[in-house]
């Protein structure tokens, strides 16, 4: 699980820092073109905007994992140990329950985009939907790994 | 239904959620009681940040952290030292104008806290500062930073409405000037009862120097602007230019930069990049249900009915918001509400640009606002005070921050000068 977990970090950090660099990549084709040439091609917005939602499907998992959630720390701590680890349990299960059924329904929106077709590059839609199976599966690994380091360390009296 | 949709949302905030998540899973009760298709979940997601202007968020936040990465925050604060240092309670006026000089690179107020804060506390505290006052002269001062172009929120802001970032830019820029000068006059008010301490005056050529350090950072800024306003690029495209600038700068100039390092950098921009990005894409969800529930609507006609006395609305609103950023993080709270309360300002007449700058503020006030601004809890801890004795300090500048805030209410062309000026 570990193991598997260390192999989906490392795809998912390749996969962010990939996808960045073509956005950035994109963009920067597209000031040249607008600054140097006499026309500038359609087709740099629309690539631009498909890596930059397939970066934030790759980083949004690796950003539940170092904690770039925001939270609202009020009535947390003023809770005992026991209140605060079953709350963390909560959340953490809560966490997997909706990431779940978003993937589950992601990948049913990724199917819908089979026959669409975008409206400068051509390519099936499905292939930008797949972003939301990206970002579903990218924070379903972490928040698994969260619950189920929950669950296994050791728990406070009750 | 919407009391199922609102008050789940409050209570999984309450109980610790990340924010993004409660709004997710408030929508979901909705849709699953609803009897909505949750296929609508993606979809939203999906349609909520496959929108080319939010490209420019990772791409400022980028820029700000590769510049980071040259020590940019020390060269600020010792740049504003130099310029003020000499004056009495200079550390503290430096404090305030390395906000300001920071905004042009950070865009959010949380950053600015935990980044010249953690610098500019200490060092206030070994120089016989009190703590408390030490950080809530950061707190109050880090509300200056997204007010003042470039600002992460008037992007997320003129995307929801689809108003210029350009515009939103230059209408912050006046009113975020006064905030941070009405802070400073206050400060040295402050710091003269107290005998708090002065420097000794920087020579010209000290200051000349430290200047030069923070010249490449505040090019920048420079760059970023003009570019927009000078119609040479779409604020994204600006962002991204930006991204290019601050690496060069990193690299070549500043050197402290390796690409290692620059790795590391861009995948941390990114994952902040992204918490933001699904909890725009859950706001969508939620935006939309609210509208499927007629809110807007409602909340339009409750307060219409009420008054359509501009002036009224906007204390209304004032209040609102204020309140609302006590314990909402700022986009959140923009996400949701700016959209519901820009209705009702326009069938009144308000201009949305002066709506824009007004709702900002109040959030902003909101973040160093008794008893859960978050500002104040960052200063705080890294203050290692109190948050009631930084609340009690803060208050002088919670008040003239409320100055300021009337005045921008109640003068539209404090914040629409400059937009007219280059915007037509």
């Amino acid at each position: 699980m570990r193991a598997g977990v260390r192999l989906a970090g490392r795809v998912l950090k390749w996969g962010t820092l990939l996808t960045t660099a073509c956005f950035v990549a994109c963009i920067l084709v597209q000031i040249y073109a607008r600054l140097f040439l006499e026309t500038a091609p359609s087709w740099t917005e629309e690539a631009a905007r498909l890596f930059f939602v397939l970066s934030v499907g790759f980083a949004a998992g690796p950003a539940l994992k170092s904690d770039f959630y925001v939270y609202f720390d009020f009535l947390y701590a003023r809770l005992s140990a026991r209140g605060r680890w079953l709350l963390t349990l909560v959340i953490d299960a809560t966490t997997v329950a909706l990431f779940g059924l978003f993937l589950f329904y992601a990948l049913r929106f990724t199917g819908m985009g089979l026959v669409e077709r975008s409206p400068s590059l051509k390519f099936p839609m499905a292939i930008a939907f797949l972003s939301m199976v990206v970002l579903g599966v990218s924070v379903l690994i972490f928040a698994v790994d969260r619950l189920r380091r929950h669950l296994t360390a050791q728990r406070p009296p009750s | 239904m919407i009391f199922l949709l609102l008050g789940g949302f409050v209570l999984l905030l309450l109980l610790r959620f990340p924010i993004a998540f409660a709004l997710g899973l408030s929508c979901l009760l909705y849709l699953v009681v609803a009897g909505v298709p949750l296929l609508v979940l993606p979809m939203k997601m999906y349609s909520g940040i496959d929108v080319f202007v939010l490209l420019s968020i990772p791409g400022f936040i980028l820029a700000g952290n590769l510049m980071n990465q040259g020590g940019l925050t020390e060269k600020i604060i010792t740049f504003c030292n130099r310029l003020v240092g000499h004056i009495r309670g200079g550390l503290a006026l430096a404090n305030i104008a390395a906000s300001m000089l920071f905004a042009g690179i950070s865009g959010t107020a949380i950053s600015d806290t935990a980044s010249i804060g953690s610098v500019m506390i200490p060092a206030m505290k070994k120089e016989g500062y009190d703590a408390p006052f030490a950080c809530a002269v950061t707190a109050a001062s880090s509300t200056v930073g997204p007010i003042i172009p470039p600002s992460v929120s008037m992007i997320i802001a003129a995307t929801l409405t689809g108003l210029s970032v350009g515009k939103l830019f230059l209408a912050g820029a006046i009113p975020g000037l006064l905030l941070g000068l009405s802070l400073m006059g206050l400060t040295y008010y402050i710091s003269r009862k107290r005998q708090y301490p002065k420097h000794a005056r920087s020579t010209l050529g000290q200051i000349g120097r430290s200047f030069l350090g923070t010249f490449w950072a505040l090019l920048m800024t420079v760059v970023i602007l003009f570019g927009i306003i000078g119609g040479f690029f779409t604020p994204t495209e600006a962002s991204i230019v930006a991204v290019l600038y601050a690496l060069l700068v990193g690299l070549f100039v500043y050197r402290k930069l390796t690409l290692k390092r620059a790795l590391v950098v861009v995948l941390d921009s990114m994952k902040t990049s992204a918490a933001l990005m699904v909890l725009i894409g859950f706001a969508n969800l939620f935006g939309w249900i609210l509208i499927v529930e007629r809110l807007p609507q409602l909340v339009s006609e409750q307060l219409l009915g009420f008054t359509d006395n501009p002036y009224v609305i906007l204390l209304l609103v004032n209040l609102l918001l204020i309140f609302v950023g006590t314990f909402m993080e700022t986009i959140a709270a923009l996400l949701i509400l700016f959209p519901i309360l820009l209705k009702v300002a326009l069938a009144v007449g308000i201009d949305p640009i002066h709506f824009a700058v007004v709702a900002l503020l109040n959030l902003m006030i909101g973040l160093t606002t008794p008893p859960l601004g978050v500002c104040l809890f960052v200063a705080a801890g890294i203050g290692k005070t109190s948050i009631g004795s930084v609340a009690r300090a803060g208050f002088p500048f919670l008040l003239m921050s409320l100055v300021v805030l009337a005045l921008v209410t109640l003068i539209p062309e404090l914040s629409l000068f400059l937009p007219g000026l280059f915007g037509g």
